[in-house]
């Protein structure tokens, strides 16, 4: 599997802001309910902080990957979106995030989604990726980079 | 973590400083200026001047971006409201409200809740030092006892003493001592400094020893290592508020207790209340009424007026005169120090240490599900819940003693599918057990939340 297959346009959103964990995650329920109705936003909202409150989901380099299994989510779902100014995500490396990927995964999925989280964190985990990601000045060019196809 | 604490009076003073300490970014709100002037010259906080639920006060003290709300001023009302607001306005995760009147506590469950009124965890202050006190009357010799996963465990803390079955022995005696119970002893203060106790440990006389069993071994166990200690019977309660009404109510049934109550028209209430408790019209601090009610023969003499004053002054009174054990309950944190260095009173109730504990539990990262303070703060024992698997987790799957613990830091006890295990060294860490843990050094916390909080890859 790889990122264009769960990811769209329209949950790719560059240049945003906020001042707290809290208003990211706020703004990116907003942002995924728009594209996906039947996901309400204050129920993805109220998960992704209490994933959160059980331990950061953010890695190392400013890069988070929030991701929970979602009743109302009928496939694997993934989200991009990147910060103006990094955001406290509590990463151990205490560095600011200002690259969020959401990965919302069916409840009835049992190991798909392991795979597509490590294919995820590899993916982060490259130093070009990333920075490529946080020059995008715009969604489409964002959403362009994110599925650069590439070699492990 | 971005928290706004609404009323900056005891409580809340209290909070922020706790929370200061911890790095957080903390704003306070109140409606008197002078006090948060006050609070601010003292501490590395934000404040707002305002009513603590109006939607423009709260915006102004960052409710956009706040994690969590504390509405502890000294109306349950605005405090509910401040509650709604900040779900209904600015969507805030978590809300905290101090919610007195016995009136809603009765109707929690049809009144809080996200669809009713949005608290997500209520705080009564009052209620917390009652079971408190009530704790420490059914164990004792206890100077403090902690419930963790819902009673399962305690935690109870013991002056040792000379000639006492634990002085001069080594811990590892502990165990031929009572081979048919399990228990671990936590920590041990000696002269207000903390000593992580191995086997080869000798405990010596007026050591603060704290040791950890299941509920139910508790009493065996306390009865072993104090067994000169006669269980309590005779119970003066000074002062017949919430509190004291509360601890009589919950102590009747099976001790005999007396309740002095100075204002006439509430005693003559609590008469009628009461169903075994005697209740005295007068003044706690009068020498003359504790001699007519024989206070020589008290086992237990606990003030709890809200006048700390008189808590303490009724508490020596009572002691001078006899009482085998006294409690005061002391408001003001300077009171609380001072007492505590000196001999005069047994046991000091702080109600903002009580109550720090359950506002902690929802701040500490990773699953932590229980927080009590110890020693004034400085100490510090929580309940935290292992998540992820053997290979993503920094405790599970490891023996006790394999874990890399922080300094100062003892596993206590494990709780799984409700069963105890005292955490000996070859105890294996399994996914979802409830882990008791000792810190002697609050500072250190940081460092237990990292190996708890659930593993990146934990779905």
């Amino acid at each position: 599997m790889n990122i264009e297959s769960i990811l769209v346009p329209e949950r790719t959103k560059a240049q945003l802001q906020a001042g707290s964990k809290k208003r990211a995650l706020e703004n990116i329920a907003e942002i995924i309910h728009g594209n996906l109705p039947e996901v309400s936003s204050e129920d993805l909202f109220a998960a992704l902080i209490a994933r959160e409150r059980l331990g950061t989901t953010a890695l190392d380099y400013g890069v988070a990957i929030p991701h929970i299994r979602f009743a109302e989510c009928r496939q694997i779902t993934g989200s991009l979106f990147q910060f103006q100014e990094g955001v406290d995500f509590d990463a151990y490396d205490n560095q600011l995030v200002n690259i969020v990927f959401v990965l919302l995964v069916p409840l009835d999925k049992v190991d798909e989604h392991l795979d597509v989280l490590a294919m995820l964190a590899r993916r982060f985990a490259m130093d070009d990726f990333r920075e490529a990601l946080r020059a995008a000045d715009t969604d489409e060019e964002l959403y362009q980079i994110a599925i650069q196809e590439f070699e492990l | 973590m971005k928290i706004i604490i609404l009323g900056a009076g005891q409580v809340g003073g209290n909070l922020a400083q706790n929370l200061a300490r911890e790095a957080g970014d903390i704003t306070v709100v109140d409606i008197d200026g002078d006090t948060l002037r006050d609070l601010q010259d003292r501490l590395d906080i934000r404040t707002v001047k305002g009513h603590a639920s109006h939607p423009d006060i709260l915006r102004q003290a960052g409710a956009e971006e706040a994690d969590m709300i504390i509405a502890v001023t000294n109306s349950d009302e605005v405090n509910m409201m401040a509650c709604q607001v900040g779900h209904t306005v600015y969507h805030t995760p978590t809300k905290i409200a101090r919610v007195r009147a016995t009136g809603y506590l009765s109707h929690e469950e049809a009144i809080f809740g996200n669809e009713a009124m949005p608290v997500d965890f209520l705080v009564n202050p009052e209620q917390i030092v009652t079971e408190d006190v009530k704790q420490l009357i059914d164990h004792p010799g206890a100077l403090q006892v902690m419930d963790f996963a819902a009673g399962q465990v305690k935690l109870v803390a013991i002056k040792a003493y000379y000639g006492g079955p634990l002085v001069d022995q080594e811990l590892r005696y502990l165990r031929q001592h009572m081979p048919s119970i399990d228990t671990r002893v936590a920590a041990i203060f000696r002269r207000d400094r903390p000593i992580i106790p191995e086997g080869s440990t000798v405990i010596e006389p007026d050591d603060e020893v704290f040791f950890i069993a299941a509920s139910a071994d508790i009493q065996a166990v306390m009865s072993e290592l104090r067994r000169t200690e006669r269980p309590y019977k005779r119970i003066v309660i000074a002062g017949g508020g919430h509190i004291g009404a509360g601890l009589a109510r919950g102590l009747e049934q099976r001790y005999r207790v007396f309740i002095i109550e100075q204002r006439k028209q509430r005693a003559y209430e609590l008469s009628e209340t009461l169903d075994h408790a005697i209740v005295l019209a007068g003044d706690a601090s009068d020498r003359d009424l504790l001699l007519a009610e024989n206070v020589e023969e008290t086992d237990v003499f606990c003030s709890v007026t809200n006048d700390d004053e008189v808590n303490i002054m009724s508490c020596m009174l009572a002691k001078d005169l006899g009482a085998r054990k006294v409690i005061a309950l002391i408001n003001n944190p300077a009171y609380v120090d001072l007492i505590q260095r000196s001999d005069d009173i047994d046991i000091v109730i702080s109600p903002q240490q009580a109550t720090l504990g359950s506002i902690l539990s929802h701040i500490r990262k990773g699953d932590v599900v229980r927080v009590h303070t110890l020693r004034s703060g400085a100490a510090e024992a929580i309940e935290a819940i292992a998540h992820g698997d053997e290979r993503s987790s920094k405790v599970i799957g490891k023996a006790i003693e394999d874990i890399d613990l922080p300094e100062g830091t003892t596993i206590g006890a494990i709780v799984r599918d409700n069963e105890v295990l005292i955490a000996h060294d070859d105890v294996i860490v399994a996914p979802d057990d409830h882990i008791i843990l000792f810190l002697v050094d609050r500072k250190r916390i940081q460092d237990v939340e990292k190996l708890f909080q659930a593993p990146f890859s934990f779905f």
